[in-house]
């Protein structure tokens, strides 16, 4: 992957995934756990994230990808 | 050409709710209904075995159809959970408590939830192919056998169920085209190890969203049909969230995807056929049916009304 990874698309994804109340409320640091997020959406997300960005996310990873800024993070470290 | 001529089931009459377990599990109700799907798992008694469920689902056949045992050449259980260690085999004990004749090829098949689909192509060939008249397929595979109630990720979903289909000439729904798939490197998925059910609920959701819907599409294509031509698709009921996410991901009118979960839960091999049940005397014409699971083995099969 080359070039920085686009929030906005990862937001896009979890909006796709994860009916919220408030849309506009949710930002790229907001907790996953805190708005909701249970673990199929989960499931559903990295799915998601892993089609999009061409990337195998393994289990032992997952607990730190609790925001959007956090799994931006990690798909810039794997890059 | 041999086919579906009758559906029977059976259904514990107890059961066990899931809302008794939201503390334990720290789930809210939401969650159970509106993403697992299931608010009561069907249990049979605890004196009861895989056979027994088979033997409830003649004797409902035979209630519907008047069949008689004595005019069966075929007698096939889908299992994975057996009576006793499976040896001999169900299908053999259901025999001898049905008084089948001599005559009868009886014989297990071991599959889960791509079972009912699986079983159906292999019986009919096997029926076609020996010019056998008249055969039983079962589904019966009671996961209470082997459900740790202290799982989260297994405890919530599977209900115990057996059907029977009865399959010979001049049938209601024939099989036109079918597709299979296995995929043994991802078998830790969902095993059984130590008397207990381990599933790993992201390998086998990723699994399912990622084989079933180019399967079906595939399928769909090769009969030479477009999607809205299907006038019905019975996807096996992993669960509420799965049975959804398959539906988006293949664009399909939900009105066109029936579920039966909610008050007995995912039946394994018995979940395609407890709804076909219900849609053999219909007007549908081509209904597709799609059974994935343990294995990991996944399979689809276009039915048209004869």
């Amino acid at each position: 992957m080359a070039g920085e990874i686009d929030k906005n698309k990862i937001l896009n994804i979890l909006l796709d995934t994860v009916v919220f109340n408030d849309t506009s409320a949710f930002q790229y640091d907001s907790s996953f756990s805190e708005n909701g997020v249970d673990s199929l959406d989960m499931a559903n997300i990295l799915l998601a994230i892993e089609e999009k960005f061409k990337v195998k996310i393994p289990d032992e990873d997952i607990p730190r990808l609790t925001s959007v800024n956090a799994i931006a993070d990690y798909l810039t470290e794997r890059k | 050409m041999i086919g579906i001529q009758a559906i029977a089931s059976h259904i514990p009459e107890s059961s066990e709710s899931n809302f008794e377990v939201t503390e334990k599990f720290g789930l809210k109700e939401d969650f159970i209904r509106n993403k697992i799907g299931v608010l009561r798992k069907s249990r049979k008694g605890k004196d009861e075995d895989t056979s027994d469920l088979c033997v409830k689902s003649f004797n409902a056949l035979q209630q519907k159809t008047g069949v008689s045992v004595e005019d069966i050449d075929c007698l096939v259980v889908c299992t994975q959970n057996p009576d006793g260690h499976g040896l001999p085999h169900t299908s053999a004990i259901v025999h001898g408590k049905l008084g089948g004749p001599d005559s009868v090829a009886a014989f297990d098949i071991s599959l889960g939830c791509s079972g009912y689909v699986y079983s159906l192509a292999v019986v009919t060939a096997f029926m076609n192919a020996h010019g056998l008249k008249r055969g039983l397929l079962f589904t019966a595979d009671p996961y209470s056998k082997i459900i740790d109630p202290d799982d989260k990720s297994t405890s919530l979903l599977f209900g115990d169920a057996a059907t029977v289909t009865l399959l010979g000439k001049s049938p209601k729904l024939e099989i036109r085209k079918t597709a299979f798939g296995t995929r043994g490197s991802g078998a830790e998925a969902l095993q059984c190890k130590e008397g207990y059910l381990k599933m790993n609920g992201r390998a086998v959701f990723n699994f399912s969203m990622t084989t079933v819907p180019p399967q079906i599409k595939n399928l769909i294509e090769e009969s030479g049909l477009e999607t809205d031509e299907i006038d019905l698709f019975i996807l096996h009921q992993g669960s509420k969230y799965i049975i959804d996410m398959l539906t988006q991901r293949l664009e399909l009118d939900a009105t066109k995807v029936p579920t039966n979960l909610s008050e007995i839960g995912n039946t394994v091999s018995s979940s395609i056929p407890l709804i076909l049940e219900h849609h053999l005397d219909t007007s549908e014409q081509n209904i597709l049916i799609s059974g994935f699971g343990v294995g990991l083995s996944w399979a689809s099969a276009l039915l048209c009304r004869c």
